[in-house]
């Protein structure tokens, strides 16, 4: 390959898009390393205080896609504070005064401003892409800057993010000269929209592929929408409720039929279910399903519902569709490779929810199942082993057990054995999480067969430092661990501490880790930050290393320890 | 008056005196309590230094045991944990609790008071719920004291109110702990961040609550969404409104053709709880009635013999 000129090594690399392939590329030689440096558009980066923006910019001059991701994953169950840190400004303002010609921008719970969304909109000309997944701290004013201010926007995809809705009109922002849009998804708005404008957005948007509205969006307007965009690919539904027997209501009907190139549903913010009817002639082509939000629609008529949906690949549902009702999934949908089943009641006393019969049926049904997510009443070894058997192809399995550390339920042993017979029999296994009782056992499973595995989530299991040491030394390709309220304490965190490098993070919570063990570890290992989380100063009376620790996140880092975290989070 | 709010406040006195007072009664300590904590804080600001109530600060002889468990913290936030004692219905739960308490040792709870509860207004309150599940044969070691964690949301500026509705579900559930005592174990009591559904998604799903409601008589059933009132007197104006059709049409009330408050057919508002009990509606505090209602049924007062008063009076 030397004996080509750069400009031929670089097309060549054109065609090489994964960024772990790229990251291989780069280490081959000097000159190879150049060339993709200068040549990478898309830059993926798994923890923001990992690298700093300088240095992206001085290695990447010519990004134009960042992804970034901020806070630790059980961020998501309240167990960070929400100061904790994740800023993109930073990353903005650098890019900004460094002229990058920034394109797309992916955040995942990080705290974005409406300072940070308007400089977005000023500073980059070409600016198409804006994704936020979990992310908070903005208003809907940053979002009027976005829609102002990007001319050549075609995405705006906001995901389960805490937006305080100032009610303004910023729907209205987007300029009549904005015709640009591909995708716009705003359902996790809580605030008034204005219908007239949507209206109007939509039908100067001929490119318009893929559009999710929010719970304040009726379904007259959702009639008039669809007669617009009859070509859209993927509809999250606000509100569906209406009298089935008006002229709107059939209205919909017609327009729904026409809609052929529908492929994916999700919403249903509200909705009644006598109008679901009106969607069973698109369910015949759809793939994608997501009716996880979709609030009181009784089992009975989520299985008439799916019933039609003979080609579903994804199906994320709420678990009043009960055992039976997954029963009718395994059997009307051969294709489908994710499932999803929440909790509809989750301190509920336990009225509607699904059991391992549940699973064990889906697995008989879908062969093709590999990516699942399921929040249960209960589980059997015996059933976990019909599933790894049913079920090789796993890529994530997470199963939650309402109830922690509960037990086989019909045997009252742990449920070491029926995580075990999943690794082993699922080789490709990259995402696990376990729940329910499990002994050191289990761990010794993962450990010895979960060869791919690169996260892994325990809460509640183990009986000693031994667990944890299984994982850590079996299994080499583990990026991030995160663990709560197990008893693994000092000689598990040690014992390797060369491993916390070769991985993304570390969380422990609620574990028998002490202030001198996490201060050991740090004064051994420079490029991590080991970072304690201590709020209401838990520990400012006692700073004695045998106190333990109640929550820790470690990470590797190029660039030391960061300068914005708050009070309560030390750096050690 | 409304005839059917007229109808509940009448047909709660009659149950009031029916009933035991353990019901309503015990709601009451379990308000007061949380009030009594929201006083603490804000006279002491969360300096840090209050007992009881505040976090649980380890004693260091504990730490030294190695066995004490501390207790995650959203910021500002405080511990409460419900006395046993209002548990104490049954022998039958009270003996469950006592064996859960006495399994792990008394260095393994929150707070070193777990024993002794008979108090119950006493400062250092205590949950005392031990680690859950029938099986604790090997495990060793790995017990852990579970508690509710209450965030005030006092100075915590994120928009997310989270203090607001977590101190009512927090209410609702030492509340509705209290007044189904012997059905819900205490193993249900909740763990900060479990089960791991995102709190984007539990907001939103907390946020809609619909119920189906009959109306003796009429073909076909409505839902309402309980989230959307604020008290019975919300609730019942709405359902009337309603199901006003009925009382104008008179077609679906025996006997009655005219919309005269004097001779329109009564009708007692009950509910589905989560047990499956058919209640009264109106004898427990609003919001736990919001949390526990799975169907709403307005009974004709002539079957809801010996409950609800037959005839009815106008009030204005």
């Amino acid at each position: 390959m030397n004996y080509f000129p750069d400009e031929v090594i670089d097309h060549v690399f054109d065609f090489v898009t994964s960024n772990r392939d790229r990251n291989v590329i780069s280490l081959v030689c000097k000159s190879w390393y150049r060339i993709e440096r200068l040549s990478r558009q898309r830059v993926f980066i798994g923890n923001c205080y990992a690298i700093s923006p300088e240095r992206l910019i001085a290695r990447f001059p010519g990004v134009r896609s960042l992804t970034l991701k901020g806070k630790p994953h059980f961020a998501d169950f309240n167990l960070v504070p929400p100061d904790w840190g994740g800023f993109v400004y930073p990353w903005i303002d650098a890019l900004a005064r460094s002229k990058v010609n920034l394109e797309e921008l992916r955040l995942k719970r990080m705290v974005v401003t409406d300072d940070g969304l308007e400089l977005i909109s000023r500073s980059f000309v070409n600016f198409k892409s804006l994704v936020l997944v979990s992310c908070e701290g903005f208003t809907t004013d940053g979002l009027a800057a976005i829609a102002a201010n990007c001319r050549f926007l075609r995405e705006l995809d906001l995901q389960e993010n805490e937006v305080e809705d100032h009610r303004g009109q910023w729907l209205n922002c987007f300029p009549d000269s904005c015709t640009s849009l591909v995708s716009l998804n705003f359902a996790c708005l809580k605030g008034d929209i204005n219908l007239a404008a949507l209206e109007r957005l939509v039908a100067r948007s001929p490119y318009l592929k893929s559009l999710r509205l929010s719970r304040a969006v009726p379904l007259d307007t959702l009639q008039k929408i669809l007669v617009r965009a009859p070509q859209l690919v993927d509809l999250g539904v606000g509100s569906f409720v209406h009298d089935p027997d008006s002229e709107t209501y059939n209205k919909l009907v017609t327009a729904i039929e026409k809609c052929k190139s529908m492929r994916s549903l999700s919403g249903f913010l509200e909705v009644s279910a006598y109008c679901l009817p009106a969607i069973y002639p698109i369910c015949s082509g759809l793939t994608s399903l997501n009716l996880s939000y979709a609030p009181g629609i009784p089992g009975s008529e989520l299985t008439k519902l799916i019933r039609h949906c003979r080609k579903l690949q994804r199906l994320w549902i709420l678990d009043c569709i009960g055992d039976k009702g997954l029963g009718v999934v395994a059997s009307s949908c051969k294709e489908l490779q994710e499932l999803r089943v929440f909790p509809s009641d989750p301190y509920g006393v336990g009225n509607a929810a699904v059991t391992e019969e549940g699973l064990v049926a889906i697995s008989r049904g879908c062969p093709k199942l590999n990516s699942l997510l399921y929040f249960c009443q209960q589980m059997t070894n015996a059933a976990l082993k019909i599933v790894a058997q049913n079920c090789p192809n796993f890529i994530r399995f997470r199963l939650c057990i309402l109830e922690p550390t509960k037990p086989d339920s019909s045997t009252n042993q742990p449920l070491d054995e029926g995580f075990g017979a999943i690794v082993q029999s699922c080789k490709g296994v990259r995402r696990l999480s376990l729940s329910g009782l499990l002994t050191d056992q289990v761990f010794n499973y993962i450990g010895t067969f979960a060869e791919q595995l690169e996260m892994l989530s325990i809460a509640f299991a183990g009986d000693n430092d031994k667990g944890m040491l299984y994982v850590l030394n079996g299994c080499k390709k583990i990026r991030k661990l995160e663990i709560r309220d197990c008893p693994f304490g000092n000689i598990a965190l040690l014992t390797d501490v060369g491993k916390y490098e070769t991985m993304r993070s570390l969380w422990m919570s609620s574990c028998d880790i002490t202030l001198g063990g996490c201060k050991t570890l740090a004064k051994k290992m420079p490029r991590l930050n080991v970072e304690i989380i201590n709020e209401n100063n838990e520990m400012e009376d006692c700073i004695d290393d045998e106190q333990k620790v109640e929550r820790m996140y470690l990470y590797r880092t190029l660039v030391g320890p960061r300068k914005d975290a708050p009070e309560h989070v030390w750096t050690l | 008056m409304t005839m059917l709010t007229s109808l509940i406040f009448r047909g709660r006195a009659v149950i009031a005196s029916l009933m035991m007072s353990s019901g309503g009664g015990v709601a009451q300590p379990v308000r007061r309590l949380a009030t009594v904590a929201e006083d603490r804080l804000c006279k002491n600001g969360g300096n840090g230094k209050e007992k009881g109530l505040m976090r649980m600060k380890p004693k260091k002889e504990n730490s030294k045991e190695g066995g004490k468990k501390k207790l995650s913290h959203l910021k500002n936030s405080f511990v409460i944990l419900l006395p046993n004692l209002l548990m104490k219905k049954s022998e039958e739960t009270v003996d469950d609790l006592h064996a859960q308490q006495k399994m792990p040792s008394s260095t393994e709870t929150a707070d070193g008071s777990s024993d002794s509860n008979a108090s119950g207004m006493d400062t250092e309150l205590t949950l005392g719920l031990s680690r859950v599940g029938s099986c604790k044969a090997g495990i060793t070691g790995a017990k852990r004291a579970y508690a509710r964690t209450i965030g005030l949301g006092l100075g915590s500026g994120t928009g997310k109110q989270s203090g607001d509705t977590e101190v009512d579900a927090a209410e609702n559930s030492a509340a509705s702990q209290v007044s189904s005592a012997g059905k819900v174990p205490a193993s249900k009591a909740q763990v900060v961040g479990w089960p791991p559904v995102r709190s984007f998604r539990q907001k939103t799903l907390e946020s809609c609550k619909y119920v189906k409601v009959a109306v003796d008589g009429a073909p076909y059933l409505r839902k309402v969404d309980l989230r959307t009132y604020n008290s019975y007197d919300e609730l019942l104006k709405a359902l009337e409104g309603m199901f006003n059709c009925f009382t104008v049409n008179g077609n679906f009330l025996e006997g009655s053709k005219v919309m005269d408050p004097a001779t329109r057919m009564e009708y007692v508002p009950t509910y589905e709880d989560g047990d499956g009990d058919w209640m009264l509606a109106g004898d427990v505090p609003w919001k736990m009635f919001a949390e526990s209602c799975k169907r709403i049924r307005l009974m004709k007062s002539s079957d809801a013999a010996g409950i609800a008063p037959r005839t009815p009076t106008c009030r204005g």
